[in-house]
């Protein structure tokens, strides 16, 4: 492996990691994603699709993790592996809109941690914002083209996305990055 | 998800094309005799390919639980259409069951796109696929990866779920389900970091990356009809449309 482009988690201003080792990981983290969603969907499904509650904060934890873990442009691979994956396998009617809805998600996500240490709460907290808003910008976008939701409840289905996937994401990501981190197989 | 999954192997080029065909009638179609006819297209298609249709009945039954939920949105925020009753606050307009049997059929031609995009398309015809577009073969090939390793970490997780389970962790009830997500995703989580490593270094030690050109057993060959397809394909996302976006058609 080449050893000089494996960054650490907590190595500052880099952005890009192009190794094999995050390539593979991004389109394994992508899979893995669509699969655990499997379970999120259908908690979702039997409580509101339109909310996405579980789903939102599965998305946001991959998709924060993976652009902290594997750096972009792994994130963006996950995500679009992950929208892909989705769209193949008819595992939601909104898998056309997650591909912008994941690429731009975990850019913001990128974007917003290059300026922090991200050792603290509230860095995580900003990125997760940033991720959540962007994603279910286009996520909101497909609830309407594709499920006919009218304006009002589109936006609130969405507001209530970004609120629990931040605060989920957040809670989530910070040790599980860390539990990754000292795995060492990162 | 099988590991042989190819059911009605066609050019990537022409089940890609295929499926976004399907996405503009999707999105194009407004009127619910027109979408449920390609819905039934699609799943006659399927049956004539010989497609695991028990996948279909499983995605169409997901959907008709999305359609249930739709319907009751519907009735409480569609403001669209003749009021046909209210009860307190809430209105009920003539549009909302329409509107939600839309949604639920736009829905449905998305699942069944993907699905035969799916059994349609090898692993090594999309990274050749891509490979033509000009991206660099590090990149092209993780679309083809994605698919290679789709059913292997399937297989994964269901191996944890049922270990889960074999330890008592019920999933029967929303409230259990929650409560499992952690259980199951966690491990695998963890097994998918492992396998990634695992691959990584055996790409790179079969010089994986290594030049910057490499070559091929394999070629694309589009055969005739594909062409003709296409053609017809093409000429049908570009007649929905000019009938969506201009005043063409009412």
């Amino acid at each position: 492996m080449n050893q000089e482009a494996v960054p650490q988690i907590n190595e500052k201003k880099k952005f890009w990691r192009t190794d094999t080792k995050a390539l593979v990981g991004a389109v394994v983290m992508g899979i893995v994603f669509v699969l655990v969603q499997q379970l999120t969907v259908r908690i979702d499904t039997l409580l509101d699709p339109s909310l996405n509650l579980f789903n939102g904060i599965t998305w946001a934890v991959f998709t924060g993790l993976i652009a902290l873990v594997y750096r972009q442009p792994a994130g963006l691979i996950t995500g679009e592996i992950q929208a892909f994956v989705c769209l193949i396998s008819g595992a939601s009617p909104l898998a056309p809109f997650f591909i912008l809805a994941n690429g731009l998600g975990s850019l913001a996500y990128s974007a917003v941690a290059q300026q922090f240490s991200m050792e603290r709460w509230g860095h995580h907290f900003l990125a997760m914002l940033a991720c959540n808003f962007v994603g279910n910008i286009f996520v909101s976008i497909g609830l309407m083209v594709v499920l006919k939701l009218t304006l009002v409840p589109a936006i609130l289905a969405s507001l209530l996305t970004i609120a629990v996937g931040t605060v989920g994401g957040t809670i989530i990501v910070k040790p599980l990055a860390g539990v990754v981190k000292n795995s060492g197989l990162v | 998800m099988e590991t042989n999954h190819v059911r009605f192997a066609v050019d990537p080029r022409t089940a890609t094309i295929f499926l976004l065909t399907c996405i503009v009638l999707a999105f194009s179609g407004k009127s619910i005799p027109f979408l449920a006819i390609v819905s039934l297209g699609l799943l006659f298609l399927a049956v004539v390919q010989g497609q695991p249709l028990d996948l279909f009945a499983k995605a169409t039954l997901l959907m008709v639980l999305v359609l249930i939920q739709l319907i009751i949105i519907q009735l409480i925020f569609c403001r669209e259409g003749n009021l046909v009753g209210q009860w307190g606050v809430l209105r009920i307009y003539d549009q909302a069951i329409p509107f939600a049997v839309i949604g639920f059929l736009r829905g449905l031609i998305m699942v069944f796109a993907g699905l035969h995009f799916y059994f349609s398309t090898t692993p090594g015809g999309l990274n050749l696929m891509l490979l033509k577009t000009g991206l660099p073969y590090r990149y092209a090939m993780l679309a083809g990866l994605s698919l290679r390793f789709l059913p292997v970490m399937a297989s994964e997780f269901l191996s944890i779920m049922a270990s889960q389970r074999a330890r008592g962790v019920a999933l029967y009830t929303v409230r259990e389900k929650i409560k499992g997500v952690f259980p199951i995703a966690l491990p695998l989580l963890y097994r998918s970091l492992r396998r990634a490593t695992d691959t990584a270094l055996a790409m790179e030690m079969r010089g994986f990356g290594k030049g910057k050109e490499r070559t091929f057993l394999d070629e694309l060959h589009m055969k005739g009809w594909e062409k003709g397809a296409i053609a017809l394909m093409a000429v049908a996302m570009v007649a929905a449309v000019l009938l969506r976006f201009l005043p063409l058609g009412s």
